[in-house]
């Protein structure tokens, strides 16, 4: 015989989030490609919509953490009504952990064309190395 | 009408009128020194992309503006005058 299953009055919220936010409006995960040269860890996010005033990144021990706002269409565009619509406005949000130790000094971001170039310095004792023999 | 193309510039974008159909046609080629490196996460893409928008009417090209604001492209259309609805008056007796 089939177990019964019962289910609790209170139905449980389908995302439980740790934290609530304002305005209530979608937040993305961005397309990403991360990849590693000699010195430096690239990391290239696709945010389209953000204006480089609405970028938040924050590197913290080796937890990066990128932020964006989307600032929305242009405000040329009042007065239209949407008619079809195939994608949502929304936030980008995402975390990564680090595997190698970060030159913070040396990090640069650029924002172009709605892309994310993060240019992630490898710090001195993290890159390889070429042990020179001692002659015996 | 906007869309979404991050990391695409002006050049690389055609756009395209006929009638009522807008062809939006391009490509996204990835920065050189990324061929190089050492791949840890690849999620985007590159290539070329092609897209026809049938409109609800017909178009006056003279007046299309397209605009790129930060990745996404915007284009706004106008109606053409000959296609517009007409108001007839109905003549007295």
């Amino acid at each position: 015989m089939a177990q019964q299953v019962r289910t609790t009055d209170q139905p449980t919220p389908a995302r439980m989030e740790t934290r609530e936010r304002t305005p209530d409006r979608p937040v993305f995960v961005p397309p990403t490609d991360i990849y590693e040269t000699r010195d430096n860890i690239v990391v290239v996010a696709e945010m389209p919509g953000v204006a480089p005033d609405g970028l938040d990144i924050t590197l913290e021990r080796r937890v990066l953490t990128i932020r964006g706002r989307n600032a929305g269409p242009s405000n040329e565009h009042t007065g239209y009504q949407r008619v079809y619509n195939e994608y949502a406005d929304g936030d980008y949000e995402r975390v990564f952990t680090l595997s190698e130790n970060i030159d913070r000094d040396r990090i640069e971001a650029t924002l172009k064309d709605g892309v994310l170039h993060l240019v992630l310095p490898k710090s001195e004792t993290a890159k390889p190395r070429k042990i020179e023999l001692k002659a015996s | 009408m906007t869309a979404e193309l991050p990391g695409v510039t002006r050049d690389d974008v055609t756009l395209n009128l006929q009638d009522d159909v807008l062809t939006l046609e391009g490509k996204r080629e990835p920065r050189h020194e990324q061929e190089e490196g050492n791949w840890q996460r690849r999620e985007r893409s590159y290539g070329s992309f092609s897209r026809a928008v049938q409109l609800p009417f017909r178009i006056d090209p003279d007046k299309v503006q397209a605009r790129f604001n930060n990745g996404v492209l915007e284009i706004e259309l106008e109606r053409l005058e000959a296609d517009r609805p007409k108001k007839i008056e109905i003549r007295a007796p």
